[in-house]
């Protein structure tokens, strides 16, 4: 017998969430490749840098595992798992986590800029968007940045967070105003 | 900045990716409405930490482990679950003790088939578990999954192999495990002081000559041949047991490795990752620096030494986070 090389994950999402169900260790190991990196954005944007993001990204897979079977299908389980992060993140807001994060909204600092041009042209940007950000309340903040960086409608919002569409609209009108104020003062 | 009335409108048009040309044309000319576009991009730039280069195979890792013994105790909690119910209903009380009054002289079917031609073995069932303990020899088992989960292990002298649903071989020679070879499902072997090993349907685990890469040894200096009597030689040492403060030691000796390489001085890294690997193979730093050191002595321009640190990482860590990337320095 010889040992077998790894195959190349060709499988969809769904696929790769029907194989998870069934007990799947490498399908899971195929879905994290493919999504960590968008995981990790979202959830270090959304908890504005804490320290806690691997364990958060750690958490929404393993909950996706524990939930396969109910995944519905969609091609890209890519919203699907945007929606279990902002809820761990939303979780996470209303234990004890609550004071080290107020402190390290003080603390949040940018990483090591890797192109000094593109960190200088994207600084006023910076400057003026971070405070907002991390000021605003995070369920206003979450319903943010997955309308306008991960590009999910209202209704999709909704669903995933389990909330109504409207209340979605009144959070999303509240953060965007918000943005707006501080970018127009900007100017 | 005043509210623009007509903001929720621009948000919804928004929305449904359906522009309307007098919207549009009122974006065009309202600074609140039109900032709303610069939202997307201005968030875009908020930061993200920078993740070292070992964070996500690790995270994976972490993860995959997580996912494999959450498997088993998913099963207890449903059945520790279901006993509750069952206690508690009285209807489904009485039909536990009807069916156990009709079925109590039926002889129990165990799902788990052991094939032992020569070896040294015996096994233990108990509610949906069976461990069997091999000694010495090679077993083949196979597990018939039906409705109920039955759970196997092998308890091995070196570790154990934990089934997923499964036909598999394991051989034990010597008070250890020599061999796996995985026929249908998987399985997973945890040897003692080793990673975990997934095996599934096709694959094998044989037991890989252990490569330690040569240490750096100091150049042999003749002695010097005197009048008088012969000098006596220097006693060595042995090396001491692992202690908290070794530990510690072992970890800074790694990060003064590290850091030599990360300022870029690379013969000092090679020097001292290939000095760490040496005499700290068992340790959890180990792959790290194995692959560290393959990377020092490629920037290095050692290219030879570079494809020899390269298959020594390969042949060490089969299965080793960098493998893919370590795969192409090898040939």
């Amino acid at each position: 017998m010889k040992l077998r090389a790894a195959q190349p994950v060709s499988d969809g999402d769904a696929e790769l969430l029907v194989r998870i169900a069934s007990g799947d260790q490498a399908a899971l190991g195929a879905l994290y490749d493919r999504h960590c990196a968008a995981l990790h954005r979202f959830v270090a944007r959304a908890t504005c840098g804490h320290a806690d993001v691997d364990d958060l990204v750690h958490d929404a897979f393993l909950t996706a595992a524990r939930i396969a079977a109910r995944y519905d299908g969609r091609g890209s389980a890519r919203p699907w798992l945007i929606g279990i992060a902002a809820r761990l993140v939303q979780r996470r807001g209303r234990t004890l986590a609550r004071i080290p994060r107020l402190l390290a909204r003080f603390a949040w600092s940018r990483p090591h800029a890797v192109d000094p041009i593109t960190a200088l042209e994207s600084r006023s940007e910076i400057d003026v968007v971070l405070p907002v950000i991390a000021r605003m309340a995070p369920a206003k903040r979450i319903v943010l940045l997955m309308a306008e960086l991960e590009d999910l409608t209202g209704p999709e919002i909704a669903e995933a967070l389990g909330i109504p569409v409207g209340t979605v609209w009144t959070r999303l009108h509240s953060a965007r105003r918000e943005l707006i104020a501080a970018l127009g003062s900007e100017r | 900045m005043t509210d623009c009335p007509r903001l929720a409108e621009v948000e919804r048009a928004r929305e449904r990716r359906a522009p309307d040309a007098a919207l549009v044309e009122h974006a065009r000319g309202c600074p609140q409405c039109g900032a709303l576009a610069r939202i997307a991009p201005a968030l875009a730039t908020l930061p993200v930490p920078e993740r070292d280069p070992f964070a996500i195979p690790r995270e994976r890792h972490r993860l995959l482990l997580a996912f494999e013994q959450g498997l088993v105790p998913a099963a207890r909690r449903w059945w520790s679950a279901r006993a509750v119910v069952a206690l508690v209903g009285a209807a489904a009380g009485l039909a536990v003790l009807a069916t156990w009054l009709v079925h109590r002289d039926a002889p129990a079917v165990n799902p788990v088939t052991v094939d032992a031609t020569d070896a040294r073995w015996s096994r233990s069932d108990e509610a949906g578990t069976t461990v069997v303990h091999l000694e010495e020899g090679e077993l083949a088992l196979h597990v018939a999954h039906g409705a109920e989960p039955h759970r196997l292990v092998v308890s091995l002298p070196d570790g154990e192999l934990d089934d997923l649903g499964t036909t598999f071989v394991v051989r034990v020679a010597h008070g250890q495990t020599t061999a796996v070879a995985v026929r249908e499902g998987a399985v997973v072997l945890r040897v003692v002081g080793k990673p975990p090993v997934f095996l599934v349907a096709g694959e094998h685990w044989p037991v890989a000559p252990r490569v330690v890469i040569a240490p750096v040894v100091p150049p042999v200096v003749p002695p010097v041949v005197r009048d008088g009597p012969a000098p006596r030689p220097t006693p060595v040492a042995p090396p001491r047991p692992s202690s908290p403060a070794s530990t510690v030691r072992i970890a800074d000796e790694y990060r003064a490795a590290v850091r030599r390489f990360d300022e870029g001085d690379l013969p000092a890294a090679v020097t001292a990752l290939r000095s760490f690997v040496a005499r700290h193979p068992d340790d959890h730093h180990a792959e790290d620096a194995s692959y560290l050191l393959v990377l020092a002595l490629q920037r290095a321009g050692a290219n030879d030494q570079a494809r020899d640190a390269a298959r020594a990482y390969l042949a060490q860590y089969p299965r080793g986070f960098q493998r893919a990337a370590v795969e192409p320095i090898a040939r």
